[in-house]
């Protein structure tokens, strides 16, 4: 269940299980996934709303690592929205209110944005990618 | 003169004595005329179409005199207009018939006038006056072809003043159908009947002396001159005017002259010719010399042309033999083609002949070269038949023009490329069947960076071309894949695939996109094998979708409900590149109580998965379900 569009107030998601495609207000969303208890908390991680058809559920990561400067793959390219989702939360204070360290995070590099999204942040699915068809 | 009455004294004259005294004056004065054979329009009469608006009248001139054979006399002094729609019976003489036509006759005649009527002693009208007067009528004669109708006889009784011609749907008679050739004009004597005196005369000797007599020797001389028969003028007597370069004065002398300067050398020179056209060579205007002179230049010069003097079509040639065209240029086509005749009943080698070949063992008759050569073609397809022993292959060169031989006949060839098939190959002389390899040794290869080992086609589908490459490290085998020293080269639209194995990994390597070549494979399954890395699983890298499967379930013992919480961690079947950027839970079975699902601590080889719930007391809560891993 993979985003394809990125604004500045919501995100479009398409269920992978049954191509469901919703759009969630950030103003839902926040940084950090964990239970009740006190320490269980992940604040690299978004959860998105379940999808209204089948409710699956899907959970966005962000990289531990500068994200690639030429992403050669969709997953590299998801990576990046991913990325800049977790970013634009984080600036907007949505967060874990018990995370105790507020994360710093860098918007994508504009040259990587240009580059790359030219018609903004969108991305289909398998961009890089044309599958043989079947023999 | 005539003849004469005497009245005498006393005489009682009666009515006929007195007219037959003028009947006597005036037949005197009538065989005058007769006698002097005076007779014919004097003037006048002359014809002409009617004015002001010509129609189908003729006028007459007046004053018109005439006497007819009678000697009477016809006159009148005014001018006269005939109707000749009509003729003297009330005929009229229209032509009825397209290209017909019809001539009438205009005749005047005489008449007499009678006039003073006056009572005799019978009581009888008599006429006192009987003046002379005339007639104008017309004769029509028979219609005729325009051109050939015939003309009416001329009248005795009367003259002819005139033809007139009448033609289809006329309406009106203009000049040209008037005659007057047969016009009866005035004749005052017969020239036969006026002598003459001929004693000083040189040249006309008439037959008899009289006018008419002269008059035909002179008509016969005349006709002998004009006729050139007799009396013809000498060239000597005909004078001529001096001009140009003749300076003579008479006919003969002129024409000698102009013999003798045109015989002469400057002859031609004074003799002018007109320029006349012509292609290629004109002749320009100027006289017989300069125009011989320029036509001799242009036959010497065709004469000693060394080239394109004639078209070969403008020479004519005598058909011979099988060539039976006749011109030049016909017959080295003719002779061109029945040398390229390719049939088997006039080819061009049947026309050639050919001498004698002495030779053995095979020897060439005199024949033609046809002949000649299905005599060859013979001799040599019985060589190439002979089923044992055509030559021996010690006496056959090998031309070896690549120098990949050592021997230099067949039976050497033959033993040292035996010796290099059975080197690596069963022979047909032993157990196993011919051909079938033995161990493939290869020495090594250069210039590449990845050798080519082998490179099979398949059934011919480009892009399961398979070739196998081996570099310093890997052994690669691809599909669809080449390398060309640098890159990557796809052989058909398509995706690539190769299985990459080398000494501490294993690869399975997939290129999707639609690039023709490339250096790096779009998506790896990467296996270290060497004992100082991870080994138990495939690492991933490009773009990595999993799906698995995952769960977990709780139960509360104990005798009330409690808040519970159970994780786990899901190991991703392999390494993938990085930690996945999604990770989506779509439950299968649950619960009734759903618990609350959760994602966290993911890293490159799994994450952790927990579920919470309050649960019943001796109660079950479970989650069952797919994960899918984006990375």
């Amino acid at each position: 269940m993979p985003i394809e569009e990125l604004t500045n107030e919501e995100v479009l998601q398409r269920c992978s299980l049954c191509q469901t495609a919703t759009r969630s207000k950030l103003a839902t969303l926040s940084l950090g996934v964990g239970s009740t208890v006190a320490d269980d908390l992940d604040g690299r991680v978004v959860r998105l709303p379940p999808c209204p058809k089948c409710k699956a559920e899907e959970f966005l990561i962000r990289s531990e690592v500068s994200p690639t400067s030429a992403p050669s793959t969709y997953g590299d390219l998801h990576r990046l929205l991913v990325d800049q989702l977790h970013s634009s939360l984080a600036k907007q204070g949505r967060f874990d209110a018990r995370l105790k360290k507020v994360p710093t995070l860098n918007d994508l590099d504009p040259t990587v944005v240009k580059t790359f999204f030219p018609d903004g942040l969108k991305l289909l699915i398998e961009p890089l990618e044309k599958l043989d068809p079947p023999p | 003169m005539a003849d004469r009455l005497d009245y005498y004294f006393r005489q009682r004259v009666t009515e006929a004595e007195l007219d037959l005294g003028f009947s006597l004056l005036e037949k005197a004065l009538h065989n005058l005329a007769a006698d002097l054979r005076i007779y014919g329009v004097v003037s006048g009469g002359v014809p002409s179409p009617h004015s002001p608006v010509p129609d189908l009248s003729v006028d007459f001139t007046a004053p018109a005199r005439a006497y007819d054979n009678l000697g009477q006399r016809l006159f009148f002094g005014t001018g006269q207009t005939l109707d000749c729609a009509a003729d003297l019976s009330g005929i009229p003489t229209d032509v009825s018939s397209a290209g017909n036509e019809r001539w009438l006759g205009v005749f005047l005649r005489f008449k007499r006038l009678l006039s003073d009527p006056r009572t005799d002693g019978n009581s009888q009208q008599v006429f006192f006056r009987r003046d002379e007067s005339f007639e104008l009528v017309v004769r029509q004669a028979a219609e005729g072809p325009a051109g050939a109708a015939p003309r009416l006889a001329l009248q005795p009784d009367e003259l002819l003043l005139c033809d007139v011609r009448r033609r289809p749907g006329q309406t009106q008679i203009v000049n040209a159908d008037l005659d007057t050739t047969r016009r009866q004009a005035f004749v005052f004597v017969q020239g036969s009947s006026v002598g003459i005196t001929t004693g000083t005369w040189n040249t006309l000797a008439p037959a008899s002396p009289t006018v008419q007599a002269a008059l035909d020797e002179a008509d016969a001389e005349l006709t002998g001159h004009f006729a050139g028969t007799t009396h013809r003028h000498a060239a000597g007597a005909i004078d001529f005017v001096p001009h140009g370069m003749v300076g003579a004065n008479t006919v003969q002398a002129a024409i000698d002259e102009l013999v003798d300067d045109l015989s002469g050398a400057g002859g031609a020179a004074a003799v002018g010719a007109a320029g006349v056209p012509g292609n290629p060579s004109p002749l320009a205007p100027g006289s017989v010399a300069s125009q011989l002179g320029a036509l001799l230049g242009l036959i010497n010069g065709h004469v000693a042309a060394v080239s394109d003097a004639h078209a070969a079509s403008a020479i004519s040639a005598t058909p011979h033999s099988y060539i039976t065209t006749t011109s030049v240029q016909a017959q080295l086509q003719s002779l061109v083609a029945a040398l390229a005749d390719q049939t088997s009943a006039a080819a061009g080698a049947t026309r050639v002949g050919s001498m004698a070949f002495p030779g053995a063992p095979v020897a060439l008759a005199a024949k033609t070269v046809a002949g000649q050569l299905f005599d060859l073609l013979t001799a040599h397809n019985a060589h190439v038949n002979e089923l044992f022993a055509a030559h021996p292959a010690g006496t056959i060169t090998v031309q070896d023009a690549a120098n990949r031989l050592n021997a230099a006949n067949t039976e050497d060839a033959l033993a040292e490329l035996g010796a290099i098939v059975s080197a690596d190959h069963y022979r047909a002389n032993e157990a196993v069947p011919a051909g079938m390899h033995r161990a493939i040794r290869q020495p090594p290869f250069s210039g590449s960076t990845k050798a080519l080992l082998w490179d099979a086609q398949g059934t011919g589908a480009g892009v399961a071309r398979f070739r196998v490459y081996l570099d310093g490290d890997s052994l690669w085998l691809t599909m669809n894949a080449s390398w060309n020293g640098t890159m990557w080269v796809k052989q058909a639209t398509g995706n690539a695939a190769a299985l990459r194995l080398g000494r501490n990994t294993f690869e399975l390597v997939h290129e999707g996109t639609p690039a023709t070549q490339f250096a790096l494979w779009t998506r790896t399954w990467r296996l270290p094998i060497d004992s100082n890395a991870v080994n138990s699983a495939f690492e991933l890298s490009g773009s990595v979708r999993e799906t698995g499967y995952c769960g977990a379930k709780m139960y509360n013992p104990t005798g009330g409900a409690q808040f519970m919480m159970l994780g786990n961690v899901v190991n991703f079947r392999s390494r993938f590149p990085a930690a996945p950027s999604s990770i989506t839970l779509a439950v299968r079975d649950s619960s009734a109580g759903v618990p609350t699902t959760r994602v966290q601590n993911v890293t490159r080889d799994g994450f952790a998965f927990t579920i919470d719930a309050n649960v019943g007391s001796s109660n079950w809560s479970y989650w069952y379900g797919d994960y899918t891993a984006i990375a």
